[in-house]
């Protein structure tokens, strides 16, 4: 680790370079003071003790000072200033100076925080109590303990009913985030995302196409895109769980929504923010290689050959070296993220400017990702109007490696693959000869495409690369025109071009068409726009109060993607002006899509103590038929405070149920509806012809639609030093939209059709106590876990089972089944009797129906969830979070992999095999079985109904490589387990201290461990995985473990400087 | 009044962004072609292709069931094997069903809209011609299959029983006939801009309909009361009267045709039985079809169409061979029978073969030979198979043609690229009257048509060869029948009035029509009995495959096809299994289609819900 403390002091050197900077760009706002004078003041609770550090601030400026350890404060200030005490846990208290110069001021607890608020859906702020839905929302202090490159990684572990899954350790690669399982079959299951009231695009781009420059989702990694915020920006991210709670979105509320809200300029003084973190990241777990047996297999008689990659050789002599290549490969990954901001504000405006530059390297060389952002969001209010803008722009480069799949059609292999499966009796750094040409294990025995690449060769040699660029902004008009009616205005866009580039060198091996070099690029150019207006009406009436909003909104997105490739270089210079233009093909594409929605909401609330809401919008979408794209959804929540008719007392402090119904859904792809034609074919005669491709336009869709009902309650015990959440949750999403094989006598083999339910139903529950609140100690901690159960029913006849990913392993695959569950595996089994002994054939063999799509497993944990803690003594604060899951089926298509290979260590017995079964000594109409043991000794030969016999050692080769897979559970694991996924010492600078350095307002240092910890009964790469990547759609590849880039743990240093 | 104002404000705002309707209309890719824009004269040409090159698979898969043709012994496992064996295998359901749904039907809809759009009468008529031909097809080999609710919305569509579906395609040519009558606007492109069978020629469309119609209705033989010679007889007058009325579809060989159709990468060109049977080298013909050539009516004489129908081949010496036909009674249909061939062309170098009894085969260069040690296998060089070559599979001809210069498959009259398609021809027109003429005892009428038919399928085989003549003249399956030949066999063969029977007028239908579905549901009509096919046996293998009793009871006969396995049988199972009794089980190819059936109520044995 000599590595990580000379990045440390990088680091030191680094923030000596920014100090005389940021000194320039602090402002202090001066206040003139006539006729000041000297008052003191003392600051306590109700019960009479001294509030310490609490803040006592001028109002309209940033003057002020904070109270010391016996709760006392001193000003000079002139009489008639208004003074606002806060302290954190008390409500705020404000203070007018009048003719005395002593006061005593008594702030009560906030200890129930009841007065909380929180952004709902149209980003409308609404206080927590009066909903009837449940919402959680993590703030910025809490996603910047943990402080990610992707904002979903902060939100792992901390709300029940969450999953993300980081797909893999990659430098830049995305990972998913699902609300309460997923709803759709065939559709995106995750959340929409909205920052600053427009909608986020988050999709994880596979640019290319495996038919055109053979990319697949299990190619190579990819970013989602809302990566492309910078998490120092957010304010606040609110996680709309339910239908409910969403569905003003209509349309796109089906997954939930996130609703992230950026930060804003602080009335006061011009506020500097410095943040500075290096991070240093290790491979978390590596795949086991077995290093008893070298590269080599046996031959049916018996004899050792060495022409194969496999290692079912002979044993290592006291001579040969067995090569780490796995462990020698992956290095330190290293990161340095560095921020910056101003902010600032006075009674009528407020800005906030910010800039960050993530810089990382990754575990595996040539890997890199970085990110470069800028945001500027002001306001300014004249009279009743307000106007405001947010403008974000970045860039984002990567790096990236192949990981399973390899490039589709091309020979060759994946890189990761290459690594997992590289026989540790080779020396995988022997990619070159040394005269710098390429060496080839088997030259001269097989053909250049047939050749196993060397993940060296890929990785210095080939490159892949993607390059994102965006803005995001929206320009917004409030009008209030009285004090009970106003209106807003939002119009705003999302703009990103992002490029693929995938470079084979030439001397690869890859298919024979590009062995001299070959080059694509993929450019997928994204726009988005929306429009919003809405207009909000408040009316109170004794006990009662109402609040009516209607709104409407225009979006419309717009991709084109455009395609190049090229291959066969002219000479050793690669561009696509070296290529002949008949090597040279293009592809553009078209994708348009727009969604008009009128909406409203009504909510009426009686004595702070019964709350009812009603939500209702109507879609217009341009995805789908004339008759059926225009669509209503309505919703309804009541959320009751009984606790409110219960006489005053210490133990329930509060207590509050909620119910709410709703109905939202899912509109579908562009031009779907639409029959489109094959390519031109000259028919008999010399006749054009044209004639319907054989994928039908639906003209009949309808959109998917998901009705959800949810119960919560609410309850807060011991002055809100205990806290219960709960939640049940049921959804049905039906008229799903999938586009399953179909009769032929449609007239085509494919078409997108409504059909099949979806149904989730789940609890969520979240404690939330403080253990310890001292004076000088406070312990606070969140325990939240969630359970969901997803099921598919009422598919069409004859589909029984759909696959939603090109993710294949051995004869594993992620599968929706009918009448069964979501998120299933299907797989291959050894054929069984009744009573489930396995039938051998007559040498032993299992035997088995042939089939790969039976069920053998259910990905979805049973339980998980996480246990959040903040522990404050004094200015040092410890946080940790661990989080949790029992039970869900992981494949491990490594070890699967391994296994073949003859380099998993559950092969290690190759002296003897034994198999016990039942043999069939009846016939196939009435069998007989009866039960066999057979033994297979690597040194003999057996009759396995060859001419000659077959050797012990083939035969137990062959039983790993062929039979032991056939039953595809063979490699799942119920997964359970429980990770420290993070850990953070910090420790402020005291407010004393503070007050000696002129400038600085707050500086906090940092360390922070991320999975240090990982207790599983898994045995392979991180469980937590996903083979194909972050944006793959319906039940994903969550759950299938396959030569990815392995998860890493981290150890980073930080510094937040305020000035 | 400031209110109202705010108001009215909204208002506008509203109607502002939802007044423009069309603005969500853009749900069309920009990139590809939509159904809408394809023209009467691309789809017209696109649907006949695949119409052909279903009816091509039909005809090549029934020729093995009416034992016109043969399967190799060494591929009785096969699809192929299972035909010829009368073992009913699913193998053999799915691609006529796929090419007319998914290549051809599924631009119905869209073609006959475009045709009203437009005012395109003939190319409507021409539409609705093909769709008769498709249904019926396929309620001749199915029985049973989505008709009314096929093409549709309906992702699972409902069965309809071949009542339904038979009567339905007679008023679909009847529309037919009515349509290409009506004559088309001004700006419609004239049929022949999108036809590639009758060139355009309106009234060649109107005879094939009528022929069609002539046939499909006399396919109703079995059905005393519901068969009407009269109307047969009317729509006869009217059916190709001539040889010259015919639809004969001429095909081309071109080197060029190679991209292929969009199901199976096929020839769009070339003729379809060309692409199902001229591309392998595994169909031989049987003794029971070459007998009826060589031999008719036990006269000796030859038929001088049986050097076209018959496959030749040379050796090293150039000498030309007829195939023999292999004997489907031979109990060596269950040893190999009849075995592959091998020529020997690698100049210089004997093979040599020892059989088990040491008995030796010494095998000279140019010389063919079957490649076994069975020596009971090495006479069966006498056969040859349909293998043609083609210029579109980067040969240099359609010969095959060996290194020393030998043609070593000549290809028949129906089965090389350049073949033509007698898709509705007046011989069978002919034998049609005869057939009627002839059960009404009227044997004056019915012998004259009888001999017309022979007489105009010989000489509508011999126009078709006129394309040959030039280079291939020495080939004997291509050059021009002598007219000494057609005397010798017209004055002798044939015989007269007084000798006519049933079984005449059948095999001579059967010769002008080898290689055709309609053989199939003629010999289905007489239950295969020997009155119309003399000679005429189940195959040795049935009686000695206890599967293919399974599939085909004894004592039953092969009377249908199973639905498409997997497609239809897992994708549509809920109707398949509702569309018959026995739609599910193993025997269902012994259960006559509703054509094959004497009355409703034989038929309603099988349906879950009777026939009215």
């Amino acid at each position: 680790m000599n590595k990580k403390w000379r990045y440390l002091l990088a680091l030191i050197v680094l923030l000596g370079c920014f100090v005389p900077t940021t000194q320039v760009c602090a402002v202090e706002v001066v206040q003139s003071a006539h006729q000041s004078k000297s008052i003191t003041g003392v600051v306590k609770t109700t019960s009479g003790e001294p509030v310490i550090g609490a803040s006592i601030l001028i109002q309209g400026t940033a003057r002020g000072t904070i109270t010391n350890v016996d709760g006392k404060f001193s000003l000079d200030i002139p009489q008639g200033t208004k003074l606002i005490i806060s302290a954190v846990g008390y409500k705020k208290v404000e203070l007018t100076i009048g003719k005395g110069n002593s006061y005593t001021v008594t702030m009560e607890e906030d200890t129930q925080t009841l007065g909380e608020v929180v952004v709902t859906a149209m980003g409308i702020k609404k206080e927590k109590k009066a909903l009837g839905y449940s919402v959680q929302e993590l703030k910025s202090d809490e996603l910047m303990k943990v402080k990610t490159a992707n904002p979903l990684n902060s939100l792992a572990g901390k709300i029940a009913g969450v999953t993300i899954t980081q797909a893999g350790g990659a430098a830049g690669s995305g990972a998913e985030i699902i609300l309460r399982g997923g709803t759709s079959l065939e559709r995106d299951n995750q959340p929409l995302f909205v920052v600053d009231g427009i909608i986020y695009d988050n999709q994880t781009s596979v640019n290319g196409d495996s038919s055109f420059d053979g990319m697949m989702s299990t190619t190579t990694t990819n970013s989602n895109r809302v990566m492309d915020i910078n998490p120092e920006d957010i304010e606040s991210m609110s996680v709309l769980k339910g239908q409910a709670a969403a569905a003003l979105y209509g349309s796109r509320a089906s997954a939930g929504a996130i609703i992230i809200t950026t930060k804003k300029g602080k009335e006061g003084s011009t506020q500097v923010s410095f943040s500075s973190k290096l991070n240093l990241v290790w491979a978390n777990r590596l795949p086991e290689q077995q290093k008893t047996y070298k590269r080599g297999y046996y031959n049916a008689s018996g004899d050792l050959q060495d022409y194969t990659t496999n290692s079912w050789g002979e044993a290592y002599g006291a001579k040969d070296k067995a090569y780490d290549n796995i462990g020698d490969f992956f290095k330190t990954g290293s990161s340095f993220d560095n921020s910056v901001s101003v902010s600032g504000g006075s009674k009528n405006g407020n800005f906030y400017l910010s800039a960050s530059r993530f810089d990382q390297n990754g575990i595996i060389p040539t890997t890199d990702f970085d990110k470069t952002t800028f945001r500027f969001n002001g306001e300014q209010k004249y009279g009743k109007l307000t106007v405001g803008a947010n403008i974000a722009y970045s860039q984002a480069h990567t790096t990236k490696s192949m990981t399973s799949a390899g490039l589709y059609g091309s020979g060759g292999n994946g890189t990761m693959t290459s690594v997992y499966t590289w026989a540790p009796s080779d020396d995988m750094t022997h990619y070159l000869n040394t005269d710098g040409t390429k060496y080839r294990m088997f030259a001269g025995k097989q053909d250049l495409a047939d050749d196993v690449e060397n993940p060296y060769w890929q990785v210095h040699k080939n490159s892949l690369k993607d390059d994102t660029e965006r803005i995001t902004g929206n320009i917004h008009v409030v009008y209030d025109i009285f004090d009970w009616w106003n209106i807003s205005y939002r119009a705003g866009v999302d703009s990103y071009t992002t490029t693929n580039n995938t470079f084979i060198a030439p001397g690869g091996a890859v298919k024979i068409a590009w062995q001299n070099g070959m080059m694509s690029e993929n450019e997928e150019r994204f726009r988005y726009l929306s429009s919003n207006l809405m207009t909000n009406f408040k009316y109170k009436i004794n006990d009662f109060d109402f609040n009516l909003m209607l709104g409407t909104s225009t979006e419309d997105w717009n991709t084109v993607i455009n395609r190049r490739l090229g291959f066969n270089f002219a000479s050793d210079f690669y561009s696509f002006a070296n290529i002949e233009p008949a090597n040279k093909s293009f592809q553009e594409l078209h994708s348009r899509h727009r969604l008009v929605g009128v909406f409203g909401e009504f909510n009426a609330s009686w004595k702070n103590m019964l709350y009812l809401g009603f939500t209702g919008r109507n879609d217009w979408s341009s995805t789908l038929p004339v008759k059926n794209r225009s669509y209503f959804y309505p919703a309804a929540n009541v959320g009751f405070i009984f606790s409110e008719l219960l006489p005053k007392n210490n133990i329930l402090t509060y207590a509050k149920v909620r119910a709410s119904v709703a109905g939202v859904g899912k509109d579908t792809n562009p031009s779907e509806t639409n029959t489109y034609l094959w390519g031109v074919h000259t028919q008999l005669g010399g006749l054009t012809g044209l004639g319907n491709s054989w994928t039908r336009g639906n003209p009949y869709l309808k959109p998917e639609r998901t009705k959800s009902y949810e119960l919560g309650l609410e309850t807060r015990f011991f002055n809100g030093r205990l806290g219960l959440d709960a939640t049940y949750y049921s959804n049905k999403s039906y008229n799903q939209i999938i586009s399953p094989r179909l009769s032929q006598t449609t007239g085509y083999i494919f078409c997108s059709v409504n059909a099949g339910d979806v149904r989730n139903k789940g609890i969520e529950v979240s404690l939330t106590g403080q253990p310890i609140k001292t004076r000088n100690l406070t312990w606070e901690t969140t325990l939240n876990f969630s359970h969901n159960k997803g099921t598919v029913e009422k598919l069409i006849n004859g589909v029984d089972i759909l696959y939603v990913t090109d993710v294949q392993v051995g004869n594993a695959k992620a599968a929706s089944f009918n009448n069964g569950k979501f998120m299933g595996i299907s797989g291959s089994e050894w054929a069984r009797t009744d009573k489930g002994q396995i039938i051998l054939d007559k040498y032993g063999m299992p035997t088995w129906d042939g089939e790969s799509t039976h069920y053998i497993g259910n990905r979805e944990p049973k339980i998980q969830g996480g246990l959040n803690n903040s522990i404050q003594y004094k200015n040092w604060n410890l946080s940790f979070l661990l989080d949790f899951r029992l039970g869900g089926a992981v494949y491990n298509g490594t070890d699967y992999l391994l296994t073949n290979y003859g380099l998993s260590k559950r092969t290690l017995n190759r002296q003897t095999l034994t198999i016990k079964g039942v043999v069939n000594t009846g016939t196939t109409d009435t069998p007989v079985y009866q039960d066999q043991t057979f033994t297979f000794n690597a040194g003999e030969s057996y009759d396995m109904g060859a001419s000659t016999k077959t050797s012990g050692r083939s035969i137990i080769q062959d039983y790993w490589g062929t039979y032991y897979p056939r039953e595809s559970s063979n490699f799942m694991t119920q997964v359970n387990w429980l990770r420290l996924r993070s850990v953070t010492l910090s420790y402020s600078c005291p407010q004393s201290l503070l007050t000696k350095l002129k400038y600085i307002k707050g500086c906090t240092f940092s360390v922070t461990g991320t999975n240090l910890l990982l207790l599983t009964n898994y045995k392979g790469l991180d469980p937590e995985a996903s083979a194909a990547g972050s944006g793959t759609i319906g039940s994903s590849s969550v759950g299938f473990d396959y030569c990815g880039v392995p998860a890493t743990a981290g150890m980073s240093f930080g510094v937040n400087l305020t000035f | 009044m400031k209110l109202f104002k705010y108001i009215g404000l909204c208002v506008l705002l509203v109607l502002a962004t939802t007044s423009c309707s069309n603005y969500l209309d853009i749900n069309t890719d920009p990139d590809t072609p939509s159904n809408s824009t394809a023209s009467v004269q691309t789809r017209l040409p696109w649907m006949q292709h695949y119409y052909l090159y279903a009816q091509g698979v039909a005809n090549v898969r029934t020729a093995l069931i009416t034992q016109e043709n043969t399967s190799l012994g060494t591929r009785r496992a096969t699809r192929d094997g299972y035909l010829a064996g009368w073992r009913g295998d699913n193998s053999t359901s799915t691609t006529v069903y796929q090419f007319l749904f998914i290549g051809c039907l599924a631009n119905f809809n869209d073609m006959i809209a475009k045709c009203e759009e437009v005012g395109a009468y003939q190319y409507e008529g021409a539409t609705y011609a093909i769709k008769a031909m498709a249904f019926m097809l396929m309620q001749e080999l199915y029985g049973e299959m989505p008709y009314t609710q096929a093409l549709g919305s309906a992702v699972t569509p409902k069965y309809d029983n071949g009542k339904i579906i038979f009567n339905g395609c007679i008023s679909d040519i009847d529309k037919a006939i009515e349509l290409l009558n009506k004559p088309q606007a001004s700006t419609v492109p004239a049929l022949s801009a999108g036809d590639s069978w009758n060139g355009g020629d309106v009234n060649k469309w109107i005879a094939m309909c009528y022929g069609l119609k002539a046939r499909w209705l006399n396919n109703l033989s079995k059905k005393t009361g519901t068969y009407d010679t009269a109307t047969i007889l009317d729509c006869l007058s009217k059916a190709p009267t001539s040889n010259a009325v015919s639809t004969v579809i001429k095909h081309q060989d071109l080197a060029t045709d190679n991209i292929g159709d969009i199901l199976f990468s096929d020839p769009m060109y070339a003729n379809v039985n060309y692409c199902s049977i001229g591309m392998n080298k595994n169909t031989r013909p049987t003794s029971w079809y070459a007998g009826m050539l060589t031999n008719f009516d036990n006269k000796g004489i030859e038929d001088p169409r049986a050097d076209k129908l018959l496959p030749w081949r040379q050796g090293g010496d150039k000498v030309w061979r007829r195939s023999s036909g292999a004997d489907q009674q031979s109990a060596r249909r269950m040893s190999n029978y009849p075995y592959p061939t091998t020529y020997n062309d690698h100049t210089g170098k004997v093979v040599t073969l020892t059989a088990s009894d040491g008995t030796v085969l010494t095998v000279a260069p140019g010389s063919w030979y079957c490649n076994t040690t069975d020596k009971t296998c090495w006479g069966d060089t006498i056969y040859n198979s349909f293998y043609s070559s083609a210029l579109n599979q980067g040969d240099p001809s359609e010969d095959w043609t060996s290194t020393d210069g030998s043609i070593l498959a000549s290809g028949t009259m129906f089965t090389r690229p350049t073949s033509p398609t007698f898709l509705v021809t007046y011989p069978e027109m002919c034998f049609i009257k005869a057939e009627i003429y002839f059960n009404k005892g009227d044997k004056g009428t019915a012998y004259a048509a009888y001999k017309d038919g022979i007489q105009a399928s010989i000489d509508l085989m011999n126009s078709s060869l006129a394309a040959y003549n030039k280079t291939d003249a020495q080939n004997p399956s291509k050059s021009q029948i002598s007219s000494a030949k057609v005397d010798a066999f017209m004055n002798g063969a044939i015989g007269t009035q007084d000798d006519l029977t049933l079984g005449k007028i059948m095999e001579q239908k059967f010769i002008a029509m080898s290689m055709t579905s309609q053989n199939w549901a003629d010999m289905r009509r007489y239950d295969y009995n020997t009155t119309a096919y003399p000679n005429w046996a189940i195959p040795y293998e049935y009686y000695q495959d206890n599967l293919a009793q399974k599939a085909i009871n004894m004592g039953s006969q092969y009377r249908r096809w199973s639905q498409p396995g997997t497609l239809e049988t897992s994708y549509n199972e809920v109707e398949w299994k509702a569309s018959n009794k026995y739609a599910a089980a193993d025997n269902i190819w012994q259960y006559p289609c509703w054509f094959d059936c004497a009355t409703d109520a034989q038929y309603n044995e099988q349906m879950n819900t009777p026939v009215q």
